[in-house]
């Protein structure tokens, strides 16, 4: 597959959650996120991650006009990861939500392992997380999340190459014995900087309340940082 | 061509203003149009036959620059790579390790016994060099010429102690280690996290 064919796709892939911002409640808005990864030694790592939310269009609120930009929240994260094969990692660690008015904890549990399809790196993440806040019941929820990176030039990724990413996951969640299905696609357009540095531009599509009556679709830009 | 760099460009205007002047060692492939693969090395290709399309590469690692054939022959994965005049350098293809010669596959064996606690195979590929008229004889008469030079490239999963980490042994014909080489594995940051 040619790069003209992959990049159509991808934009396939944008032009269709357009439409469906006229069919159901729409949010949207971007998400800047920094992510720091850092090798201890062979086995063990960290991760630290602060992404911030921003909407710039909502009509699931009263107000007349549905273009606003609002500032949301910000999450920081710290993760702690332990190789536990050659393509697999175990990871804890915590997350703090930052809102205007209100301050939450996640704690978080993940199993990811790698696999490979052809030339396509793919990733597997098994999670479960608990988040806690002083006026809501806690949430729990267990999600699998399926991440593919498509190399758009040569066999892999290599420094100053482009390649495709897509993210697609399943959140389940209960809350107040009440249970709750989301899911997320997320096409991503990626660049290497360097071994170090990549950067990332993707749209982050998230159907909330899938089993519910009222189903609610947010969609992020998302600008990726990977450092 | 030329739509594609345009809306790359649009995608990331807004984020190039950090990307780096950055010049570090690499190694890596384009993939390049078949027109300007050096005839020799296209003959080359036809005389083995291919049961699928050959993708054609530009391989540049730190003091060579190759180009590298990729197709299937008879359901078997084939690498050959040629020197960018079209001169052949080698035939790569992955095998069975049942395809491994009895007494060959039990020295292999032993050798890696000695290395590793555990390992497991990943991909056995065979590797041919010498004259291309002797190679291509070797591959469509599914018997080896004397005159050609025969290694076994094997990448696998091995644990010494410690983690687990993946290596590319090279063993002669014979069944001996020529090379071992640690493969470092490319990071994932951007997949898991």
């Amino acid at each position: 597959m040619n790069i003209s064919i992959k990049l159509l796709l991808v934009f396939i892939i944008f032009i269709n959650s357009k439409n469906i911002f006229a069919q159901t409640q729409t949010r949207a808005g971007f998400i800047p996120s920094i992510n720091y990864n850092h090798k201890i030694d062979k086995v063990w790592e960290v991760n630290f991650k602060f992404e911030s939310r921003h909407f710039v269009f909502d009509n699931t609120t009263s107000q007349s006009d549905d273009f606003e930009y609002r500032y949301s929240l910000s999450d920081v994260s710290a993760l702690v990861g332990r190789k536990v094969g050659l393509n697999s990692k175990v990871v804890l660690g915590i997350l703090t939500r930052i809102e205007p008015d209100a301050l939450s904890y996640r704690t978080i549990q993940q199993f990811i392992f790698q696999t490979k399809i052809n030339n396509f790196r793919v990733a597997h993440r098994i999670a479960t997380d608990q988040t806690f806040s002083s006026n809501e019941s806690t949430e729990f929820r267990l999600r699998y999340r399926l991440s593919a990176e498509i190399p758009l030039s040569g066999l892999k990724v290599d420094a100053k190459e482009f390649y495709f990413k897509f993210n697609t996951e399943a959140l389940n969640g209960i809350q107040d014995n009440e249970y709750d299905l989301e899911l997320r696609v997320v096409p991503n357009i990626g660049f290497v900087i360097n071994e170090q540095h990549k950067i990332e531009l993707g749209l982050d599509n998230r159907f909330v309340s899938f089993i519910d009556n009222q189903t609610r679709f947010t969609s992020w830009v998302t600008i990726n940082w990977f450092l | 061509m030329k739509t594609r760099n345009i809306i790359l460009s649009i995608s990331f205007l807004l984020l190039f203003p950090i990307i780096s002047k950055a010049q570090q060692k690499y190694e890596r492939e384009y993939r390049i149009k078949s027109e300007i693969i050096p005839q020799s090395a296209k003959e080359f290709v036809d005389s083995i036959g291919s049961d699928s399309k050959i993708k054609w590469y530009k391989e540049i690692s730190f003091n060579d620059v190759t180009i590298e054939a990729k197709f299937k022959h008879h359901n078997k994965k084939f690498s050959v790579e040629f020197d960018t005049l079209g001169s052949l350098q080698d035939v790569e293809f992955i095998i069975d390790k049942r395809e491994i010669t009895p007494i060959v596959y039990k020295q292999i064996e032993h050798k890696l016994d000695s290395l590793y606690q555990k390992w497991k195979f990943q991909k056995i590929q065979i590797h041919y060099r010498g004259h291309p008229r002797d190679i291509t004889t070797s591959i469509n008469q599914n018997k080896r010429c004397e005159s050609i030079k025969v290694y076994y490239e094997i990448v696998l999963k091995g644990k010494s102690s410690g983690s687990a980490q993946l290596y590319e042994i090279t063993f002669s014909e014979q069944g001996e280690i020529q090379d071992i080489l640690q493969i470092i594995q490319d990071k994932a940051d951007h997949l898991e996290y």
